[in-house]
């Protein structure tokens, strides 16, 4: 495990790099396939210097063409290899369904278990980046809805990392969404060799009076939540499940059990997303111990806005985080 | 605009105040400045005066509740104002008028001639729409059906359905612990939005259980055959608020606090000469107590440890020597204190003290003469039997002076026997502030003031 002496300070952007490229190194069938991600380094520069060190063989640079180059992915993982495509915005796995949801997912046990395909979908959600309705979504409920995919959804650099590294050694097929305006998001990252486990969520605060359950970046905004509630005397409990799919139900559940009270934040559209099927699996198992109802914060059921003002009042907030909280706990 | 009127906060800590008793009813016209209601905190009944003409609507709590401190209980509204009344509230009060609605078709408004025809606002129409109401359903209250009239009646049918499902509103939390208590969610008030029974609200009624006399046996039981004893049942005392704040403050006190205790006794005879030459040179009256109040005060000034308290791990001394005097009144016990009783002449100490045991007696004390205490003293010694006695100490204070009476005891004076007027008395210390050594120097400062009060000039 890591300690404190090899701790540095990158950016998410630059905890993916590493684990890509360590990754690289250690597994010579690792490769990656995607648009713009060689000298360009991808829209977001996160993986910038790898096609120097790799070479274009192992750092391929396609057409505009997801569904194309998704189904090589498929393929190569199905005879050996572990790819990792990449989806420039995860809007764009629309043109990749076919080939996630009803190959990869299923192959393995369409072949009772012959075939394996160990590949990683890498792509983005996130909104308030001023990038308009087709590029801001955030759509991972999608493939969290689906058996056979792993969901990963990483809010910290060290997270990014690690989850990253086993995502490739997984032999399942995995879908990693980072959040486009995490990338330039700093924090503290071992140097070299560690993997985070899959289906453990991540105590992010500790706290007694409510739970506040978020993922990728509305941590981050449950944070700055909890930090101001903790000054009107509320202690919020910040819970990252790290990953949708395996899910970490225990530690939800065990915390809502300690707070009788729970909020969860997720980014994704309200209806129908994330923060139901959470709420609802806190809601089942705390049952007994619930004060209150378990309430949710996501996106807004419209299409993202290209006002930023518009925008950013589609996102949950920790305004909105806040105020709910005090409602909850009768503080108002 | 309505004013408000809230449970004030009247002191540190405070979480609740009792209603005793309005002055004013529902309905009628206050003048400002004119006492509404009586309130009792953790330290004083106060009345509460209005702060402005009008009309006392809404109100929301009855005599002998207990509220939180910043809950409104009242509203003072202009006459000429409508009365802002929840609407379910208003549907309770107020007779419904049943009036025939016209839907704004062009058809039924020109069929229907009748002149009391009434509309509803477009509003209210969108509401009842969306909510499937059917308007003709709806009281109105005014001349059109308005918006409060439809979310009144949506709140009546809600209130409607909770009766016939007979379920008392309650968290799933509140309900589970109900039934590990053995509880009946009945008849409990609820804290929750609606009156909904939150968790703490059934703590709270297993605690008030817990600490009726005998309870747990019941809890406990089992199984075991109980032999049964008749006995009469045992006569519940009410504990009052007053009653109530004092248990939970001398429980802490003494858990917490830990205790040691320094006897002494001191030869009276110029104390009481000083007070018989007093009594003849002052116009006011002044009893032993006052001087005794006085030695004291000198003696604190002279050891400021004593004047102390324990504040989050460390001492602090206390740049004011504010003397509490113990008073036993109709409801339990009450501690005026004496503000600056180290600069106060006798006269004006024994004229402070009297104000101050009046006011305490009647019940009527304002909060500033309650708090701020930095020592008290327990005065016992108009009981002839009591010869000394212990006291329990008043935190954050770091000493109480328990005095007994003064007797006459055979002293050995000058190598001979005699006869003379003795004072014994308890020091309780806080063994965190004060230790042994410092106690006894304070006692002996104290002592030997009594023994010859002209000392106070030393």
């Amino acid at each position: 495990m890591s300690t404190l002496e090899n701790m540095r300070e990158i950016t998410f952007g630059k905890a993916v790099n590493e684990a890509i490229s360590e990754e690289m190194r250690r597994d010579p069938t690792v490769f990656m396939i995607g648009e713009d991600i060689a000298e360009a380094g991808t829209t977001f520069k996160v993986l910038k210097g790898l096609v120097e060190e790799f070479g274009p063989q192992r750092i391929i640079d396609t057409p505009i063409s997801e569904a194309g180059f998704a189904g090589i992915g498929v393929g190569a993982a199905m005879t050996g290899m572990r790819p990792i495509v990449d989806i420039m915005f995860g809007d764009f796995i629309t043109l990749t369904m076919d080939q996630m949801v009803n190959q990869a997912a299923k192959i393995h046990y369409m072949s009772g278990g012959t075939l394996k395909v160990p590949m990683v979908f890498r792509t983005t959600l996130g909104a308030t980046r001023r990038s308009g309705a087709q590029h801001s979504q955030s759509l991972h409920a999608w493939l969290c809805h689906v058996p056979g995919l792993k969901v990963v959804i990483p809010s910290t650099p060290y997270d990014a990392k690690g989850l990253m590294k086993s995502a490739i050694r997984d032999d399942n097929p995995v879908v990693i969404f980072e959040d486009k305006m995490l990338f330039q998001q700093k924090g503290l990252v071992p140097e070299g060799e560690y993997t985070l486990p899959f289906g453990v969520a991540d105590i992010k605060r500790a706290g007694t009076d409510i739970t506040l359950v978020g993922t990728s970046s509305m941590v981050q905004v449950a944070l700055e939540a909890a930090e101001i509630l903790s000054a009107l005397g509320i202690s919020a409990e910040v819970i990252d499940p790290r990953t949708l799919k395996p899910l970490d139900a225990e530690t939800l559940i065990k915390s809502a059990k300690k707070t009788s009270r729970a909020i969860v934040i997720d980014e994704g559209h309200l209806g129908y997303g994330v923060t139901a099927e959470l709420a609802s699996i806190i809601a089942d198992g705390a049952f007994y111990y619930l004060d209150a109802p378990v309430k949710r914060l996501g996106a807004m059921d419209v299409p993202v806005p290209f006002s930023p003002p518009l925008e950013d009042a589609t996102v949950p907030n920790s305004e909105q985080v806040i105020e709910l909280a005090k409602t909850l706990c009768g503080r108002v | 605009m309505p004013t408000e009127i809230f449970m004030p906060a009247l002191g540190m800590n405070q979480e609740f105040g009792k209603i005793v008793e309005w002055l004013a009813k529902e309905g009628q016209t206050v003048v400002k400045g004119q006492p509404v209601l009586v309130v009792e905190t953790d330290k004083a009944t106060v009345e509460l005066e209005a702060t402005t003409t009008g009309k006392l609507v809404n109100v929301t709590a009855r005599d002998g509740d207990d509220v939180p401190v910043g809950k409104v209980i009242a509203l003072i509204v202009n006459e000429a104002e409508a009365v802002p009344l929840p609407a379910a509230l208003a549907l309770e009060l107020e007779t419904p008028i049943s009036c025939a609605v016209a839907v704004q078709t062009p058809d039924s408004v020109s069929s229907s001639a009748a002149a009391n025809v009434k509309l509803a606002s477009p509003l209210a129409a969108r509401i009842a729409e969306e909510h499937r109401l059917d308007l003709s359903q709806v009281p109105c209250t005014g001349k059109r059906i308005q918006k409060e009239d439809v979310l009144a009646y949506l709140a009546k049918q809600e209130a409607a359905l909770q009766t016939q499902v007979g379920r008392k509103t309650a968290s799933p939390k509140a309900r589970r612990l109900a039934r590990e208590h053995n509880i009946d969610l009945h008849g409990l008030p609820g804290s929750g939005q609606g009156g909904a029974l939150l968790a703490e609200d059934i703590i709270k009624a297993v605690e008030a259980h817990a600490n009726q006399p005998g309870a747990g046996m019941a809890s406990t039981g089992a199984s075991l055959p109980v032999m049964q004893i008749p006995a009469a049942a045992p006569t519940e005392i009410p504990a009052n608020h007053m009653w109530q704040v004092m248990a939970r403050r001398m429980t802490e006190s003494w858990q917490t606090i830990p205790h040691f205790y320094l006897e002494a006794e001191a030869n009276a005879t110029r104390l009481k000469a000083w007070r018989t030459r007093l009594l003849d040179r002052l116009e006011e009256k002044v009893s032993l107590t006052d001087l005794l109040v006085k030695l004291v005060a000198v003696a604190l000034r002279r050891h400021p440890r004593i004047n102390a308290s324990w504040v989050d791990g460390a001492i602090q001394s206390n740049p004011e020597i504010n003397i509490g005097l113990a008073v036993a009144v109709d409801g339990g016990l009450m501690v005026p204190v004496i503000r600056n009783a180290d600069q106060l002449g006798i006269q004006a100490l024994g004229v402070k003290r009297k104000a101050l045991v009046t006011g305490a007696l009647a019940g009527r004390l304002p909060l500033t003469d309650l708090c701020g205490g930095t020592f008290t003293i327990s005065n016992l010694g108009k009981f002839p039997c009591i010869d000394n006695f212990t006291a329990i100490i008043n935190p954050p204070e770091a000493a109480i002076l328990a005095l007994g009476r003064i007797a006459d005891k055979v002293l050995a004076v000058d190598g001979e026997v005699m006869v003379q007027p003795v004072l014994r008395m308890t020091l309780s210390c806080d063994h965190r502030v004060i230790d042994g050594a410092r106690g006894a120097e304070f006692l002996q400062t104290l002592t030997e003031l009594i023994d010859d009060p002209l000392a106070i000039l030393e």
